[in-house]
């Protein structure tokens, strides 16, 4: 560099400032002490029902499914309050096209889908460790169990953020809850004890990798969301 | 200072805006044009909620879409047909708002009731928003668009639907507002524009046709308009512009190059007759 490209280089950071972006974690959790817990949800009856009724049916299913269908059970149930709560709050932001004003704030919608998916798989852990608690017959099964969920959990969490993250998309992830539930009453009916015995023999290997495969999907997509590298408002 | 350079916006092949130049600094902006010229396309371009199709819109100097969230601090934006949560009350929704705008709890509080009763909505400040008036409604609208004190105020059609009283509290409060700000506006109500508005900037065939003070603007047809009460006067190529009554006449107001004043009286324009005549062929 010659002393002229240098001298000008300065003048130009002199001119200009130094202009610092928050990062995606400083982001979140000024978005998190704003917004607070229930306007990120959705402030609502709305949202609260749903969450019940799904925690309800969760519990309900996990509870008194045959022991013989827990890894299905585990497997189809967990992530069902995730899926439906997220896909209520964000049909609750979208709704009566305030997204435009929205989009236009400091936060946009989907800094606070990112956060809000983030949370509530966070969340959706303990959910599942609910469930595989409930259907579990041992200590070993339970935590075979618990993989399992929590890889099911990721893969949603993952699935859900990569289709939200755009503005039209809602339907297509309320699509995936239907597909998730439809998968998870379908595969058990159609391919019977044959699926139960394919989950139940999955290595924890196998569910690790997926977990850690769909987490970091996850973080990675809301680290874009949160700091709009290139989607910036996801218009 | 916010300017765009070059801006081309396309929806598939239908060109709507081709090679806009503009330049906002302090004042109040007037978008002054008729239905679907893109009035609503550029502000949407200016709030980054859409993107142009060619060249670039910049705040002092950056890209606003690179400035992302520290753009949108500075911008207040109302749309055009604002939505709204129909059961909330404008107190509710106003402090939401305040908080995705990142404003902390207190000053969102604090904000809220001084706009309420900036825009006359304090009596009805807790009612639930279905059970307010459209006029109500637009001065939440209004409200919300200065949570956050923006620098850059955008509105789309703000007085659409107030009521007289309404709207010369509106052009007082912009006025006040625009001293230390840009305020864009646009509008089709030819009266607002001329009160309030610094600079009036008419889009036509997607391009800027006019930038200028409304005065400047009305001088494009000095010595050119006509009145009379003898409708007959008024043939090809003179150009009708409007009919008012008066008493039991009607005075018949015209453009015309060629110099009437024996048949007619030359009057002052205005911005309504530059308006219909700059439209004249998109009837
Ligand atoms: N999403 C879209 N897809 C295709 N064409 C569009 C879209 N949005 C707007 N247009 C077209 O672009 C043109 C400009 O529309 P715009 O809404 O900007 O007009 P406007 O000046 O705001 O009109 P108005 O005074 O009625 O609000 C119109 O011809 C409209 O049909
Ligand atoms: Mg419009």
């Amino acid at each position: 560099m010659t002393l002229s490209d240098r001298q000008a280089s300065i003048d130009y950071i002199l001119e200009k400032g130094l202009l610092t972006r928050d990062s995606a974690l400083d982001k979140a959790r000024m978005l998190i002490r704003r917004l607070g817990l229930r306007l990120m949800f959705g402030d609502g009856p709305l949202v609260i029902v749903f969450a019940a009724l799904a925690l309800g049916i969760t519990a309900l299913v996990a509870g008194c499914a045959p022991v013989e269908w827990r890894h299905s059970v585990a497997v189809g149930c967990s992530p069902i309050a995730f899926l439906v709560i997220a896909n209520v709050s964000e049909a609750v932001d979208r709704a009566s096209r305030v997204y435009d004003i929205r989009q236009t704030c400091y936060f946009t919608v989907a800094q606070v889908t990112a956060v809000r998916v983030m949370c509530l798989g966070a969340v959706g852990v303990f959910v599942t460790a609910l469930v595989a608690g409930l259907a579990a017959t041992s200590a070993g099964d339970f935590l075979h169990l618990l993989l399992l969920a929590v890889a099911a959990l990721s893969m949603c969490a993952a699935a859900q953020l990569m289709i939200v993250g755009r503005r039209h998309r809602l339907a297509l992830s309320v699509g995936l809850t239907v597909v998730w539930v439809g998968l998870g009453l379908g595969l058990p009916l159609v391919l019977g004890l044959f699926w139960e015995q394919l989950l139940a023999s999955l290595s924890w290997v196998v569910a690790v990798t997926v977990c850690v495969v769909c987490a970091a999907l996850v973080v990675w997509r809301a680290i874009r969301m949160l700091t709009e590298s290139r989607y910036h408002a996801f218009a | 200072m916010l300017s765009l350079s070059n801006i081309t916006k396309k929806y598939g092949s239908f060109r709507v805006l081709e090679g806009v130049d503009l330049e906002f600094t302090r004042g109040v902006y007037a978008l002054l044009a008729p239905n679907g010229a893109g009035k609503t396309t550029l502000i949407k371009m200016l709030t980054t909620l859409i993107h142009p199709s060619g060249g670039q819109i910049l705040w002092n100097g950056d890209d606003i879409v690179h400035l992302g969230a520290s753009y949108r601090s500075i911008l207040g934006y109302l749309p055009q047909d604002f939505g709204y949560y129909k059961n909330q009350s404008p107190r509710k929704f106003l402090e939401y708002l305040g908080a995705v705008k990142a404003l902390d709890r207190r000053t969102a509080i604090i904000r809220t009731d001084r706009l309420l009763d900036l825009v006359g909505l304090s009596e009805v400040a807790d009612k639930k928003m279905r059970k307010l008036s459209g006029g109500m409604i637009q001065r939440v609208g209004i409200a919300q668009a200065l949570l956050n004190e923006p620098k850059v105020l955008i509105l789309d059609e703000p007085t659409a639907g107030l009521d007289p009283q309404q709207r010369v509290h509106f052009r007082n409060l912009i006025a006040r507002l625009s001293q230390d700000r840009i305020v864009i506006c646009s509008t089709h109500i030819v009266s607002d524009v001329e009160t309030i508005a610094n600079h009036v900037v008419m889009i036509k065939d997607g391009a800027i046709w006019a930038n200028d003070p409304p005065a400047q603007i009305c001088r494009r047809l000095e010595g050119k308009v006509y009145e009379t009460s003898d409708i007959q006067a008024v043939y090809e190529p003179h150009l009708l512009l409007t009919q008012r009554q008066d008493g039991t006449t009607t005075v018949s107001r015209f453009f015309s190059e060629a110099d009437c004043s024996l048949l007619a009286t030359r009057v002052e324009p205005n911005l309504e007759d530059v308006f219909l005549w700059a439209y004249r062929d998109q009837a």
